[in-house]
C-alpha cells in the first residue's frame, strides 16, 4: 500500500509541474497584457517599457517561470497587479467561501446521487426510471449559469424564501441554519450536473452488479432483493463511482466560477474571473495552479478510497504493484 | 391424482414449460420427480433446458421468461409464488449451487459475512450464534482452519475452496433439496473428485436430496442414483444409473454415451500399436524440432521486489515436426504459460525457446515477426477470440492480409478453401460469430489458425467449452487436418481423455515442473510418476459398475 501511494504521489507531482508550465504559458498567450491594462490607452512607449521592466515581463519566458517557482517555494505569492493587495491574502479571503460552497455541493451531489440511484434500482419501476433519466438529461444539458438564474428567479424573486445571493452575514459558523439558507441555492446550482452524472453512473453500476452471479447466489439463499442491493451490490458499485466522483470534482471547480458570479459569492471563482479580465497574472496563475493541485489531490484521494473499498486492491497491491 | 412416489417425493416437477419471446421454448415438457435423499442427475447438452428447469424451481428465471406447468415441493405448489413466499423457500427448503465458484461469491465481503447473511435471511439474527454456525458449516464442507477462514475474502481462496464455501452457503439452513448446477465443471479433476465425494457424504449425513445438473457422464456414473436425460427441452429417457448406462434405450442417450471419451484402464495391457513405434518414426534425430524448450524458467510478478512467483521451472521439451504433444496438468501447472512462451508472449526468466531451430527471443525484432508466422494459436473460447463485429471470412483472411500473401482474389479463394477444410460451406464467410454455434466458431478459429500453414499450432483447451458430441466431431476434424497438413501441435488440455485421443506424446506438468513425458499409451496406462497416477485416478469413469471399487481406491 505504501509503495502504491508513493507511485501515485510521484505521478501527481509530475502532473502538477507540467500543469504549472502550461498555465504559465497559456496566460501569456491570451491577447492583451497587464501592461496595457495598467498603463492605460494613452501611455508612452517609455512608460510602458518601465512598467514591463518593473513587473519582470521583459525577462525571457523560462527565467520568468523559474522566478515564479522560486517565489512559490518560499510561499511568497507577491502583490497583485491590479486588484490591490497581496495575492496571498486575496486568496485567503476567498478560499473559505469557495471551500464551503464546493464541499456543500459535493456532499449534496453524492448524497443525492446515492439516494436517487438506489431508489431507482430498489423500486425498479419503469416510470421512475423514465422520470429520472429525463431529469438527468435536463440537469446535464442546461448550463450552470442558467439553472442558477432560474433558481434565483423562482426561490428568491417569485417566492422570496431564500436569499438571492451573498454570503451569510457573520460567517458560516455563527448561525448554521442561516448559513444553510444562504448555501442552498448556489450549492444546488453547482451540484446539479454532478448529481445527475453520478446518478446515471451509479444506477448503471448497480444494475450491472445485479446481473453478477453472486447476486443470483444471494437470491437463491432467500435474501430479499432490497437487502442485496443495499448490502452487497452497492458495496461493489461504490469503488468505480468514487473514481467518477473524483472526476466530477473538476466540474464543480469549473462551475464555481459561474455560480459565484451569479450569486455574488465572494470566493475564488469570482477572484479568478476578475483576475482574468484585468490580466492580473500573479492572481490567475496561482489560482489555476491551486485548482490543479486540488484536483490532483482529489484524484489521489479517490484512488486511495477505491483501493480501501476493494479488498482485492487493498490486499494484493503488495504483490501486483501499482496497476 | 395419486402418484406412486407421492409419499417419498420431495420435489415434483410436472409438465414444466419455459418460454422466452423466441420461436423455440427453452423447456417444452419436463416432468421430474425427486425422492428424499436421492441423487438425481439431470443430463443434457447446452440448450437442453437442464439449468432452466432448476432455476424455475427457485423462481430464478431470467427476466422475460414465462414458466407453466407445476412444481410441487412437499406436495405444495411453488411455481408462480410471489417473491416474498419464494424467499422463505429459497435457501431454507431448496438451495442451489452454481457452476462458477470464481464469481458466485461477493468479492468485497468476507466468507464469514456471507455465511452470516445466509443464516440471517432465515431467522438467525444472533451474531454469536451465526458465527458459531458458520464455523460448523465450513467444517462440514471440510475447509481447514474454519475459524481463520471466516475473515478471508473470496479471492484469497482456491477455486475448490470457493466451491466448498458456496456449498456451505447452500447448506446453511439445512435444505431438503440441493440443486447443483454443474458444480464441478470449472474445477480440476482431483478437486472435482473431492467435491463429488463431499456431496455424497452430505447426502448420507443429512439426507438432503440432490439434483445434479451435468453434461459429464463420468460424473453421473460416479455418484447419481437415477438419471434423467434431457434434449431440447424434453425428457428423452430416465432410469436407474446402472440400468441406463448398461442398456440405454433411446438413440440420443446412446450417442451421448458413445461420444464420451474414455481413458484406458490403468492396469490394462497397452495395445502395442498405440505405444512407442509411431512417435519414434517422427522423432528421427535428424529432424529439427518444430519447437524446443531448453530448461526454460518463467516468473510472474516482479523479481525486483523479490516476490517473483515461479510459473514454469526448468522445463525441457521438444515437439518434432508433425508431432502432437499433449500438455496436461491442473490449473496453475504452467501449461498455458508454456504455450504462450512458444510465441514469445511471456518474458523468459531463463533457458531458451527455439522455433524451428531458431531462438525466438534472441532474434532481431524484424525476424521475430517472420518466425511467428510459422506459429498459430487456437484458444479455448472461440466466442472471445473472434471479433464479434467481423464477418468470419474477414477473421480468417486477416492473417493473410497482415502477411500480404498473394493477391486479394487469391486470398478470397484461400478463405473458401480453408472453410471447406474445416467442413463449413463457403457461404459462411459473411456470417458473424454470434450466428454460429460454439462448434462452428471453433472450426472458424481453427481455419484462421491454419491460414498461413503454420509449422506449429498451439491449441489451448480448444474443445473445453464444447458439448461432448460437438467436441468429438471437432477433435476428429482436428486429427484429420493434422494428418493431412502435417503441422506440429502443442495441445494443452486439462482433459486427459481428450489428450489421449489426439496426442502422440504427453507431458504432465505440476506447479510449473515437468513431471513426466512419454508416449500417450505408455504414460496413461503405466504412469511412472505418482502425480500422473493420481490425476488419472481422479478422472470420473463413465461406468457405474466401477463405482464401488473407485470409492474404495480413493478412500485408501
Amino acid at each position: 500500500m505504501t509503495r502504491y501511494l508513493l507511485h501515485r504521489l510521484g505521478s501527481a507531482l509530475l502532473v502538477t509541474v507540467l500543469a504549472s508550465i502550461g498555465i504559465f504559458a497559456l496566460i501569456r498567450l491570451v491577447p492583451g497584457d497587464p501592461v496595457s491594462v495598467l498603463a492605460g490607452p494613452d501611455a508612452t512607449p517609455a512608460s510602458r517599457a518601465a512598467i514591463r521592466a518593473e513587473l519582470g515581463l521583459d525577462q525571457p519566458f523560462w527565467s520568468q517561470y523559474l522566478h515564479w517557482l522560486g517565489d512559490l517555494a518560499r510561499l511568497d505569492l507577491g502583490p497583485s497587479y491590479k486588484l490591490g493587495g497581496d495575492v496571498g491574502s486575496l486568496i485567503a479571503d476567498g478560499a473559505l467561501n469557495t471551500v464551503v460552497l464546493t464541499l456543500f455541493a459535493l456532499v449534496l451531489a453524492s448524497a443525492g446521487a446515492l439516494l436517487t440511484s438506489t431508489a431507482a434500482v430498489v423500486w425498479d419501476k419503469r416510470w421512475l426510471d423514465s422520470l429520472l433519466s429525463a431529469l438527468n438529461t435536463a440537469a446535464v444539458a442546461v448550463p450552470t449559469f442558467a439553472t442558477a438564474l432560474v433558481l434565483v428567479l423562482v426561490f428568491a424573486v417569485r417566492f422570496p424564501v431564500l436569499p438571492a445571493g451573498g454570503t451569510p452575514p457573520g460567517g458560516f459558523f455563527a448561525h448554521p441554519d442561516i448559513a444553510f439558507q444562504y448555501l442552498l441555492l448556489p450549492g444546488l446550482a453547482l451540484a446539479l450536473p454532478a448529481w445527475a452524472a453520478l446518478t446515471r453512473f451509479l444506477t448503471e453500476a448497480l444494475r450491472t452488479q445485479l446481473r453478477q452471479p453472486y447476486v443470483t447466489t444471494a437470491r437463491a439463499l432467500g435474501i430479499p432483493r432490497r437487502r442485496i442491493v443495499l448490502t452487497q451490490a452497492l458495496r461493489n458499485a461504490l469503488p468505480s463511482s468514487i473514481t467518477v466522483l473524483g472526476i466530477q470534482f473538476g466540474t464543480l471547480l469549473g462551475g464555481a466560477i459561474l455560480v459565484e458570479a451569479v450569486f455574488a459569492w465572494p470566493g475564488l471563482g469570482r477572484l479568478i474571473e476578475q483576475g482574468i479580465s484585468s490580466r492580473d497574472y500573479p492572481v490567475v496563475q496561482v489560482l489555476l495552479l491551486l485548482s490543479v493541485v486540488v484536483f490532483v489531490l482529489t484524484q489521489l484521494a479517490s484512488d486511495l478510497i477505491h483501493a480501501w473499498l476493494d479488498p482485492r486492491v487493498r490486499l494484493t497491491t503488495a504483490t501486483n504493484g501499482a496497476s | 391424482m395419486l402418484d406412486l412416489h407421492s409419499t417419498e417425493a420431495v420435489l415434483d416437477i410436472e409438465h414444466l414449460a419455459i418460454s422466452f419471446a423466441q420461436p423455440r421454448p427453452a423447456v417444452e415438457d419436463v416432468s421430474v420427480t425427486l425422492r428424499r435423499g436421492e441423487i438425481l442427475a439431470l443430463v443434457g447438452e447446452s440448450g437442453s433446458g437442464k439449468s432452466m428447469t432448476a432455476r424455475a424451481v427457485l423462481g430464478l428465471l431470467p427476466p422475460g421468461a414465462r414458466a407453466t406447468g407445476s412444481i410441487r415441493y412437499d406436495g405444495e405448489e411453488i411455481l408462480g409464488l410471489p417473491e416474498a413466499d419464494l424467499n422463505r423457500i429459497r435457501g431454507a427448503r431448496i438451495a442451489m449451487v452454481f457452476q462458477e465458484p470464481q464469481t458466485a461469491l461477493n468479492p468485497v465481503r468476507t466468507i464469514g459475512w456471507q455465511l452470516r447473511e445466509a443464516l440471517r435471511a432465515h431467522g438467525t439474527r444472533n451474531r454469536k450464534a451465526a458465527a458459531a454456525r458458520a464455523v460448523e458449516l465450513l467444517r462440514a464442507v471440510e475447509i481447514p482452519e474454519p475459524e481463520r477462514r471466516l475473515a478471508a475474502y473470496p479471492h484469497q481462496l482456491s477455486g475448490g475452496q470457493k466451491q466448498r464455501v458456496v456449498l456451505a452457503l447452500a447448506l446453511a439452513n439445512e435444505p431438503d433439496v440441493l440443486l447443483a448446477d454443474e458444480p464441478t465443471t470449472a474445477l480440476d479433476v482431483t478437486v472435482q473428485a473431492e467435491i463429488l465425494r463431499l456431496l455424497d457424504r452430505i447426502r448420507e449425513r443429512t439426507g438432503t436430496a440432490i439434483v445434479l445438473i451435468t453434461h459429464n457422464m463420468g460424473v453421473v456414473a460416479e455418484i447419481a442414483d437415477r438419471v434423467v436425460v434431457l434434449q431440447a427441452g424434453n425428457v428423452v429417457e430416465e432410469g436407474e444409473t446402472r440400468a441406463l448406462f448398461a442398456d440405454p434405450r433411446e438413440p440420443y442417450t446412446r450417442t451421448l454415451l458413445a461420444s464420451v471419451l474414455r481413458l484406458p484402464q490403468l492396469d490394462s495391457v497397452v495395445e502395442p500399436s498405440a505405444a512407442a513405434p509411431a512417435p519414434a518414426t517422427v522423432t528421427a534425430p535428424a529432424a529439427v524440432p518444430a519447437v524446443e524448450f531448453r530448461g526454460v524458467h518463467v516468473h510472474y510478478g516482479s523479481r525486483r521486489r523479490g516476490r517473483a512467483f515461479p510459473a514454469v521451472t526448468d522445463v525441457s521439451l521438444q515437439v518434432a515436426p508433425g508431432e502432437v504433444v499433449g500438455l496436461v496438468g491442473e490449473s496453475g501447472s504452467g501449461k498455458t504459460t508454456l504455450g504462450r512462451l512458444a510465441a514469445g508472449l511471456v518474458p523468459l526468466a531463463g533457458g531458451q525457446v527455439l522455433l524451428g531451430g531458431e531462438d525466438v527471443l534472441a532474434a532481431p525484432r524484424s525476424q521475430r515477426r517472420h518466425l511467428r508466422r510459422g506459429l498459430a494459436f487456437v484458444h479455448q473460447d472461440p466466442e472471445a477470440s473472434l471479433d464479434p463485429r467481423y464477418p468470419v471470412g474477414a477473421s480468417i483472411r486477416e492473417p493473410l492480409d497482415i502477411h500480404r500473401v498473394g493477391t486479394p482474389s487469391e486470398r478470397d479463394a484461400r478463405v473458401a478453401e480453408l472453410l471447406e477444410a474445416v467442413q463449413l460451406p463457403a457461404s459462411y464467410t459473411t456470417r458473424r460469430p454470434r450466428e454460429l454455434s460454439g462448434g462452428q466458431r471453433q472450426r472458424i478459429a481453427l481455419a484462421r489458425a491454419l491460414a498461413l500453414e503454420p509449422a506449429l499450432l498451439v491449441a489451448d483447451e480448444p474443445t473445453s467449452a464444447l458439448d461432448v458430441s460437438v467436441q468429438a466431431r471437432v477433435l476428429e476434424l482436428f486429427r484429420d487436418l493434422q494428418e493431412r497438413l502435417g503441422f506440429a501441435c502443442l495441445f494443452i488440455s486439462h482433459d486427459l481423455a481428450v489428450v489421449h485421443q489426439v496426442a502422440d506424446r504427453v507431458a504432465v506438468l505440476r506447479a510449473g515442473e515437468l513431471v513426466e513425458v512419454g508416449p500417450v499409451g505408455t504414460v496413461f496406462s503405466r504412469p511412472e510418476a505418482d502425480y500422473t497416477r493420481r490425476l488419472l485416478d481422479a478422472v470420473p469413469v463413465p461406468d457405474p459398475a466401477r463405482r464401488g471399487r473407485r470409492i474404495r481406491e480413493l478412500a485408501s
